[in-house]
């Protein structure tokens, strides 16, 4: 009788996480809605994200970078803009902030709002170059560690959204400025003839000035950032309650462009919806 | 070099001084420069035998569409043909124009001057208000030609860089805004220059009206030496003329805000009128300007207090001791104590400044001193920690280190955390003062260890700011490029501290990545202090800073007469901190304006303590003060 070989029943590899405890691992969900609307014939929007993981003897885990840019300019100068930007922006971002998480040495030991700055800045150049006339919105957020850092000029939004939303950015417009020096309310701030009229944005002047904040994360939150596509069309409660009603940032993404559209549509529509799944 | 044309590289300027464009402009040298615009001076050869000078300007569209590249040459030539038309003394004559390539080149009376931008940079003290009231009538009169001429034209861009003084002392208006046809209408943004534009014109909706506006903005500029640009828009009434500048009458600063009137129907109707509103103002006038004779206002954001030297503050009590007092007091347990340089501890009542007892050790004392139930723990410059009782003033136990001590002590679990010039951080258990463990570091520790959610912070004077665990494992270290001798505190997940390097710095707390760093021109020491949002530190350049910890925004500062290495306080809304010079001084600490301030016999290192009724500091001078709240 031939010997009978009993096989061992083979272990699960080590190498796959299993599902169940893939919430301990920082890292995020995010959805995305990039959609046209009903009245623009095509998208001047741009969205970029990245996000990057290690794990092994660093401090340091995840980052994430997420980008929404809003092109304007005739001769679809508005869409190479807003790429334009972005993409330079997050090749920046990647090559300086990205190659130091890595392990890559910096000479210059620059901050994360300096780095962050610098890469708008030469998104900046880059428009004016080549797109001399166009110019984009550009709103930017790096979640690391425990912080999220913020870049941005223009009208394009981000929020915070979790039990209440709060909006982080301030836009760049000339109806927020009527707004902060008094002349106009709030109220007629709704109803302004020109509400997209801008101070600032990529591409137009040397030298811009961006602002820069950076907040701690809190567990349970969700990060919002759109183009005027989505915050003009919804109130910031209409906002809330529609994300509030999907467990999935993707889910929630698109009832907020569905919303958009159903309330008219009148301009490209861009959201990103970012939520942390481990502990920060 | 061949062809004064060279390759399109990306906007750079493309003629050689030293060539000849189109065999007849010589260029001599380049005299400004803007995005996409050059301006050069050049001779006109077409007159060898004398000098005619040219100024030409040369704008590049390198747009790459063919069909938008047209439109704007033909922009170009039109306003080119414009120009041409316009006869004034205050306009530059338009010799030639013509394109070539990517690159349209407009020649023109070249002015010899300067403009009223660089006059009011080259200059110290305020402009006479005849010369800017001259100035402004020359302007009114130019544009009301350019209002009526067919086609009327608007100039959309006036600004002080815009007009120029030639070498008669006449305004000659520069800069059209011919350069602006190459930057077609954009979508969602506006014309003309930050500052200086009226509400309307944000809206593309410029008129007349709008460069009676931006007249009024050019004069409030040239006499308030406060740039509109670098303000909020539309925010006049809060830099009023006469207070900046007391030597503006009364008259022409209602002009000017006149013309500053947010509705275009409250400004002046027409230049003339304007014009006529200024004439009064000018030499000889008509009107006697009084100047009253009070020297330029500081233009600094920073608030400095005209207060007397005392503003009436009296002491509650003074106490001697016999040597510098570098270090902070503490208020506990109904005693006031504090380490001196005498090598005393000193505890004293809190509401007379009797002396209660005193504990000598053998070095001097320079920190902050930490209470732990009944026991009072500072380090001595004889490298030792003593744990004294509060009780009998006499020691419950002694640690030692193997240099001096500077530090100040952070209890926290159960135990002493302090610093040593041997550049080690001692851990030790505070009941018994035993040592529990020691991390070495590179360079002597002087700053106080912050400790937060199970791990210890604190600086070195290597330059480098190290996160310990509670086993005294370092998990990150950062490197700054001189001493850190600030000691962190920490907000939003941020830690705070600045270094020897002059830059105030925000790092992640988790992971020691800067988040920002706010530049000061001399070394920091002074360890800062969060409120509101606020962070509110000293710096050797004399100033106090309060920066928006999110956003890295200075907010304001405040500057004293001395170097800040103190460290500030924060009570009930009042920054308090000392300064070298001697003073201590009270701040609002939303606005940074002065509420008080307190002379003492000596520079002031050290910080201050407060309860209820009162503020306790040292001063160098010896002595300690308690102020009434």
């Amino acid at each position: 009788m031939s010997p009978i070989i009993r096989l061992r029943k083979r272990r699960t590899t080590k190498a796959a996480i299993p599902a169940d405890r893939s919430q301990e691992i920082p890292m995020f969900r995010f959805g995305i809605t990039y959609d046209t609307g009903r009245v623009r014939q095509s998208n001047e929007d741009c969205i970029v994200i990245t996000t990057s993981l290690q794990q092994g003897d660093t401090a340091s885990p995840y980052y994430g970078l997420f980008v929404v840019a809003d092109g304007m300019g005739g001769h679809e100068q508005g869409e190479q803009a807003s790429q334009l930007a972005a993409q330079t922006f997050a090749r920046e971002v990647i090559s300086r902030f990205g190659a130091q998480w890595l392990g890559g040495v910096s000479e210059n030991s620059e901050s994360i709002q300096e780095i962050l700055e610098s890469s708008i800045l030469r998104a900046n150049q880059a428009v004016m170059l080549n797109l001399p006339g166009s110019g984009t919105t550009l709103t930017a957020a790096l979640v690391f560690s425990r912080q999220i850092f913020f870049t941005h000029i223009g009208d394009s939004r981000a929020y915070l959204v979790g039990k209440e939303i709060r909006q982080i950015t301030h836009d760049h417009s000339l109806v927020q400025r009527l707004v902060d020096q008094g002349h106009i309310s709030t109220e007629e701030a709704g109803r302004f003839a020109q509400r997209n009229v801008l101070l600032k944005a990529v591409g137009q002047v040397e030298g811009i000035e961006t602002d820069f904040l950076t907040i701690p994360w809190e567990k349970g939150s969700r990060l919002l950032l759109c183009t005027d596509g989505l915050w003009g069309v919804l109130s910031d409660s209409e906002i809330l309650r529609i994300a509030g009603n999907y467990e999935s940032p993707q889910d929630a993404a698109a009832a907020l462009s569905r919303q958009a559209n159903t309330m008219g549509g009148p301009d490209n529509i861009s959201a990103i919806i970012v939520e942390m799944t481990g502990e920060p | 070099m061949t062809n004064p044309l060279r390759q399109h590289t990306g906007g750079t300027a493309s003629l050689v001084v030293g060539t000849t464009l189109e065999n007849r402009y010589l260029v001599i040298r380049v005299v400004g420069s803007g995005g996409m615009s050059w301006v050069y001076q050049a001779r006109d050869m077409r007159f060898p035998s004398v000098t005619r000078l040219a100024a030409v300007k040369e704008m590049l569209n390198p747009s790459k569409d063919e069909a938008v590249r047209q439109t704007a040459v033909q922009s170009f030539e039109r306003e080119a043909n414009l120009l041409a038309t316009l006869n004034h003394p205050a306009i530059p004559r338009v010799y030639d124009y013509f394109t070539i390539g990517e690159r349209s080149f407009l020649v023109m009376e070249f002015v010899n001057g300067k403009d009223l931008e660089a006059i009011l940079t080259e200059s110290n003290d305020f402009l006479p208000t005849t010369t800017v009231a001259h100035w402004g009538v020359e302007l009114c009169h130019v544009i009301h030609y350019l209002h009526h001429h067919q086609p009327p034209v608007i100039f959309r861009d006036i600004k002080p860089s815009n007009i120029m003084s030639d070498e008669h002392e006449n305004i000659r208006l520069v800069d059209f805004g011919i350069a602006k046809l190459f930057e077609p209408d954009r979508k969602g943004t506006m014309i003309g220059t930050e500052g200086y534009s009226p509400p309307e014109q944000y809206r593309g909706e410029a008129g007349p009206l709008s460069d009676v506006y931006a007249l009024g903005a050019t004069l409030h500029h040239l006499l308030s030496r406060r740039d509109p640009r670098i303000e909020p828009p539309f925010s006049w009434h809060d830099r009023p003329l006469r207070q900046i500048n007391p030597s503006v009458p009364e008259g022409l600063d209602q002009a000017v805000m006149k013309a500053l009137a947010y509705e275009p129907e409250q400004r002046f109707p027409d230049m003339k009128t304007f014009q006529a509103a200024l004439a009064q103002f000018t030499e000889g006038g008509g009107q006697p300007i009084v100047i009253s004779g009070t020297p330029a206002a500081p233009a600094t954001a920073a608030a400095v207090a005209p207060a007397t030297s005392q503003d009436g503050i009296q002491p509650k009590w003074v106490f001697t001791c016999e040597d510098e007092i570098r270090g902070t007091p503490v208020i506990v347990k109904g005693m006031v104590l504090v380490g001196a340089y005498d090598n005393n501890l000193y505890a004293l009542k809190p509401s007379s400044g009797e002396f209660i007892w005193k504990y000598a050790a053998e070095g001097g004392l320079t920190g902050k001193p930490a209470i732990f139930e009944d026991n009072i723990i500072v380090g001595s410059e004889d490298k030792r920690i003593h744990a004294v009782s509060l009780i009998t003033g006499k020691v419950a136990w002694t640690y030692y280190t193997e240099a001096e001590v500077r530090s100040s002590p952070t209890i926290a679990e159960g135990h002493v955390f302090i610093g040593s010039d041997d550049a080690k951080l001692h851990a030790i258990n505070v009941m018994y003062g035993r040592g529990a463990w020691k991390t070495e570091v590179d360079g002597p520790i002087r700053s106080t260890p912050l400790a937060s959610s199970d791990r210890i912070y604190f600086g070195c004077e290597s330059g480098d700011c190290y996160s310990v665990d509670l086993r005294g494992e370092i998990k990150w270290k950062f490197h700054s490029k001189r001493a850190i001798t600030s000691s962190p505190c920490e907000g939003n997940g941020l830690l705070y501290f600045g270094s020897v390097d002059s830059l105030f710095y925000a790092l992640d707390i988790k992971s020691g990545w800067a988040a920002w760093r706010f530049r000061t021109n001399n070394a920091i020491i002074s360890s800062p202090t969060i409120a509101q949002g606020l962070v509110i530190f000293g710096s050797a350049d004399g100033r106090i800073y309060a920066v928006d910890g999110r956003s890295s925004k200075e907010k304001w500062h405040f500057e004293t007469e001395g170097q800040v290495t103190a460290n500030p306080l924060v009570e009930q809304g009042l920054v308090y901190c000392g300064s070298v010079d001697g003073h201590l001084y009270a701040l609002e600490l939303m606005t940074g304006k002065l509420r008080w301030k307190f002379l003492t016999g000596g520079p002031i290192t050290g910080g201050i303590s407060v309860n209820e009724e009162m503020i306790v500091f040292g001063s160098t001078d010896h002595k300690i003060y308690a102020l009434p709240l």
